[in-house]
């Protein structure tokens, strides 16, 4: 857990509330093509990644299309299901080997409950995830495929160096071939 | 009795905390094509929505592309501006006469630092909201434009009541005249 707890000291966690943070986790282990939730399952858990890289999917029209990728040192969670207790409507599997740290819903409302400061972290990962996932749907209703690389170019140049092409394609809405051509226009 | 008094009285709150709620929001009255929040401007303050409808929209080459539709009795913020203090990321526009109170940032953190049950209901609406984001973007990649159409049908028919036509049809993502064809359809 030494990058969870690097994460939690670096929003200026210590002392008792840093161990009974960690302590409410638990390490898992993930091999290539692992299930961290199943479509249509409840989400029990929210992880964050210590290494490996997951992808959300939904099957359309019998394909696969990725809405996301996690990568190490960020969180990972079906939020929606997650958050309310329903079932999944997305699928989240490892791409590679990794390792995530664990924590349940009802640890988490416990811990926030009891310390203060781990509230105030809940909060501003709320709003992480509510920017992030406004930001897609906008983008997914203003933008061609073209600004959409363009924007994960700018923004988020680390995905385009560790997530396989295919992913990306899918991510971004188009096929892998149509993908190559945008990236050789860009250069 | 005013609305916003309503939602709060109903989330729970004593008098004291309620006094000191409402007193954090002013109101503000908007004609018919007023700007609630402005493309590329700071977006300083978070509103409930009294009475009015407010239309989401980015422009594109003088083209109007609606990205979403808020009623009364709900909130409205250009998430990503009012979260993150960087400029909007769309325009928000009166559809009709209509009145908001406003409340800013800085007095929404005052609260939630201030009324430990604030906390928690600003929890609550983060939580809320992740859903619903995330619902409406996961429709916008799995359903069709009928059945998304069908889907408004059931669940937020007050919209189609409100909303005029071609909002609808943008917030389907569709044109107008398909639209028509697809309400034809339908009884």
């Amino acid at each position: 857990m030494e990058k969870l707890k690097i994460y939690f000291k670096n929003i200026g966690f210590g002392g008792n509330d840093l161990d009974k943070t960690l302590n409410a986790f638990f390490l898992k282990t993930y091999k290539k093509g692992d299930f961290f939730i199943e479509e249509g399952k409840t989400s029990k858990h929210l992880g964050f990644l210590e290494s490996g890289m997951f992808q959300y999917y939904v099957i359309k029209d019998g394909e696969e299309r990725t809405t996301y990728v996690s990568i190490e040192n960020t969180f990972v969670s079906s939020v929606m299901s997650f958050v309310s207790q329903t079932p999944a409507r997305e699928s989240v599997r490892a791409l590679t080997d990794g390792q995530a740290c664990l924590i349940s819903r009802i640890d988490l409302k416990r811990l926030a409950n009891e310390i203060p400061p781990f509230k105030d972290f809940y909060i501003g990962l709320l709003e992480w995830a509510v920017c992030g996932i406004d930001s897609s749907r906008h983008d997914l209703i203003v933008l061609t495929a073209e600004q959409r690389y363009d924007k994960m170019l700018r923004e988020e140049p680390h995905f385009l160096q560790q997530i396989p092409l295919q992913y990306l394609a899918s991510m971004l809405g188009v096929t892998p071939r149509h993908l190559s051509r945008i990236r050789n226009n860009t250069r | 009795m005013n609305n916003l008094k309503k939602y709060f009285e109903g989330k729970g709150f004593s008098s004291e905390d309620l006094d000191k709620i409402l007193n954090a929001f002013y109101l503000k009255e908007f004609k018919k094509s007023d700007l609630f929040a402005e493309y590329g401007q700071s977006s300083k303050h978070l509103g409930y929505v009294e009475s009015g409808v407010f239309q989401y929209y980015i422009l594109d080459k003088s083209e109007e592309t609606t990205t979403y539709v808020a009623t009364q009795n709900t909130f409205i913020t250009s998430l990503l501006g009012f979260f993150n203090e960087i400029p909007a990321q769309e325009n928000i526009r009166a559809l009709m006469d209509g009145r908001v109170w406003l409340i800013t940032k800085s007095s929404l953190s005052r609260l939630i630092n201030e009324i430990p049950k604030f906390k928690d209901f600003y929890i609550a609406i983060l939580e809320w909201h992740i859903c619903a984001i995330d619902k409406s973007r996961n429709e916008l990649i799995m359903l069709t434009a009928e059945q998304r159409y069908n889907k408004m049908l059931r669940e937020t028919p007050q919209l189609l009541e409100h909303v005029p036509l071609q909002y609808i049809a943008a917030i389907l993502g569709v044109t107008p005249r398909h639209l028509s064809r697809i309400r034809k359809t339908f009884p």
